[in-house]
């Protein structure tokens, strides 16, 4: 049944996880790449500001404003107090940087952002090792363990005035400070990682939970269209063998008429048995003309012609109709309609609802062979429903039988074929209506049939009739 | 009522067997075709009183068989049948405005005294 999908839906899967998969991997990917480049970017970032901040920092040395020109290292001491606080605003200015400080050529401290440390000899690990020319160009020194700060890079940059070395300037970075910077911002690479390989299983998920809906709701629009073509196979297969019965019945009808005037030619009283045994013929061929007719019926709940109409008009017909033939049988019919449901419209069938009432009538007959009383009765609830009653003043059913009713070729009566109250409680109910039977017995049965009142102007089509159009009835 | 030609038109054989026997038995005189054409020119060669006409036809649909009969320089009355009893048939016929409708299974009495007030 659903194999024509299955393999969509096994594809559909299958992509949805590649794609996952393919999402997930470039996200892991790209966070390593990301990563591993994230330490180099970051200490060639510190160290281009490292040296910038040198450069300002001898510029000021070189050109400070209201500093003679011509520097002495008595002069620069002086100078401590103005440096200062420009070397303290650099150092706290990044976390990375621990210490920024003026230093003499033979390695004395002249100033530094920490006040402290002023006039302190560096130790010779700083600069021991170096020549003149190294004074001379900036550079990039790893030390380990220095003033407590553990390992620092020191970055250095020369103070020259025409060609005379006056001060180098120091600028220490933190290597645990960076590489935890570094580490930090790995992490969060990692983090946003982590969060995009969430978010695609999620969209999945999703994606995978409405992919799955929309296929098993197309299943079951696929199911009941075949469920309603199999109906209409069947319906098909109904109405022929209910065609190819009723022609051979009709002219088993016509012969029954012929032979029963060719009897009365002959008119002996030897043919009167055989004229009983054709009117015996004669009704098993309208019991089986009434079956036909019924089991179409029955068999084609789908199939029907919806209207408009007033109930109360329906009601009025069929008692008219009936009358006269329920008088040949001594029985009074009562119909007393509400006036507020007078006017009241229902929305279903006309022809078949008339089929039950005139079954319903039929029953009631039958049940009343001496005479009675049938009553009918409409009335509306309001907001609710259009209340129809049939009572009959007969035998009643027995309560038993009463609960086997509506079952389908199930009869009270000799003659019935046990489909007339099944095949109205499919009708009514697909009405969207209700029916329910109660009697007594020596007493009467009564049959109450609810019916869905029905907004004049308003239009619907049943989802599996074929598309009959609405008749609006006079009003 | 004797003397009175019918004739029967249904592509079902047997069915039209019956009903052309059921005439005979009643003394009209009955004649038997099993399509349009074929019923068509019966009505035009013998004296024919009245048609009786299946509307579900094969070859030629029974309303459209009626409209031809009576533009026909002497037209019959024509009485259509139909297994199909739902109102839309009947007004189709009805519309046509060309004869009676009777729904089928044919009642024997009904359709004799249809017949013999159509030709009084």
């Amino acid at each position: 049944m659903g194999t024509k999908r299955d393999p969509l839906k096994n594809r559909l899967l299958l992509v949805g996880v590649a794609g996952v998969a393919v999402v997930a991997a470039l996200a892991l990917a790209t966070a390593e790449l990301a990563v591993g480049k994230i330490g180099p970017i970051e200490r060639d970032r510190v160290r281009a500001n490292a040296f910038h901040r040198l450069e300002h920092v001898r510029d000021r040395v070189l050109h400070p404003d209201g500093l003679p020109s011509r520097l002495t290292t008595d002069a620069i001491l002086e100078a401590n107090e103005a440096l200062h606080p420009l070397l303290q605003r650099i150092a706290v200015e990044s976390s990375v940087y621990t210490y920024v400080m003026v230093v003499s050529p033979n390695g004395i401290i002249l100033a530094h952002s920490k006040e402290t440390q002023v006039r302190t000899t560096l130790p010779a690990e700083v600069f021991g090792h170096l020549t003149l020319a190294d004074h001379l160009e900036p550079r990039e020194t790893a030390l380990d363990s220095w003033f407590g700060g553990g390992k620092i890079i020191d970055f250095a940059m020369p103070v020259v005035l025409d060609q005379e070395h006056l001060a180098t300037v120091h600028l220490g970075v933190s290597q645990p400070e960076l590489a935890r910077r570094i580490a930090e911002q790995q992490s969060s690479i990692y983090k946003w990682a982590k969060f995009t390989v969430a978010g695609s299983v999620a969209v999945l998920c999703v994606a995978a939970l409405v992919a799955w809906r929309l296929i098993r709701s197309a299943r079951e629009v696929e199911v009941a269209e075949r469920r309603h073509d199999h109906l209409a196979e069947v319906g098909k297969l109904a109405d022929g063998l209910v065609h190819e019965i009723r022609n051979p019945l009709n002219a088993m009808r016509m012969q029954v008429a012929v032979i029963r005037n060719q009897l009365k030619k002959l008119d002996e009283p030897a043919l009167e048995a055989t004229k009983a045994q054709l009117e015996r013929l004669e009704a098993e061929v309208l019991r089986l003309q009434d079956l036909a007719t019924d089991f179409l019926t029955f068999g084609r709940p789908d199939v029907g012609h919806t209207e408009q109409f007033t109930l109360a008009e329906l009601l009025r017909d069929v008692a008219n109709f009936l009358r006269p033939e329920l008088e040949q049988s001594q029985i009074r019919l009562d119909l007393d309609i509400e006036s507020d449901a007078q006017q009241t419209l229902v929305r279903m069938d006309r022809g078949k609802l008339r089929q039950v009432l005139l079954n319903i009538a039929t029953n009631a007959e039958h049940a009343m062979p001496d005479g009675g009383t049938l009553s009918v009765g409409l009335s509306k609830r309001e907001g609710r429903d259009l209340h129809m009653t049939l009572s009959d003043s007969g035998c009643g059913i027995s309560q038993d039988k009463l609960t086997r009713v509506f079952d389908a070729f199930f009869s009270t009566k000799d003659e019935g074929n046990g489909l007339g109250l099944s095949i109205a409680k499919q009708i009514v109910e697909a009405a969207d209506g209700t029916i329910g039977i109660t009697s007594e017995v020596g007493r009467g049965t009564t049959v109450d049939i609810n019916l869905p009142l029905s907004r004049p102007g308003k239009s619907g089509v049943h989802p599996l009739q074929p598309a009959a159009e609405p008749n609006e009835v006079d009003a | 009522m004797a003397g009175k030609t019918v004739i029967i038109i249904d592509d079902d054989r047997s069915f039209v067997d019956a009903v052309a026997e059921f005439f005979e038995e009643f003394d009209y005189r009955a004649l038997k075709a099993n399509g349009g054409c074929e019923g068509l020119g019966l009505i035009r060669r013998d004296g024919v009183d009245v048609a009786i006409i299946d509307v579900n036809m094969p070859d030629m649909d029974g309303v459209e068989l009626a409209r031809k009969i009576a533009e026909l320089p002497q037209p019959i009355p024509t009485i259509l049948i139909s297994s199909d009893d739902s109102t839309e048939t009947a007004d189709r016929c009805r519309a046509a405005g060309t004869g009676i409708f009777l729904a089928k299974p044919l009642d024997p009495e009904v359709l004799l005294e249809t017949v013999s007030r159509v030709l009084a």
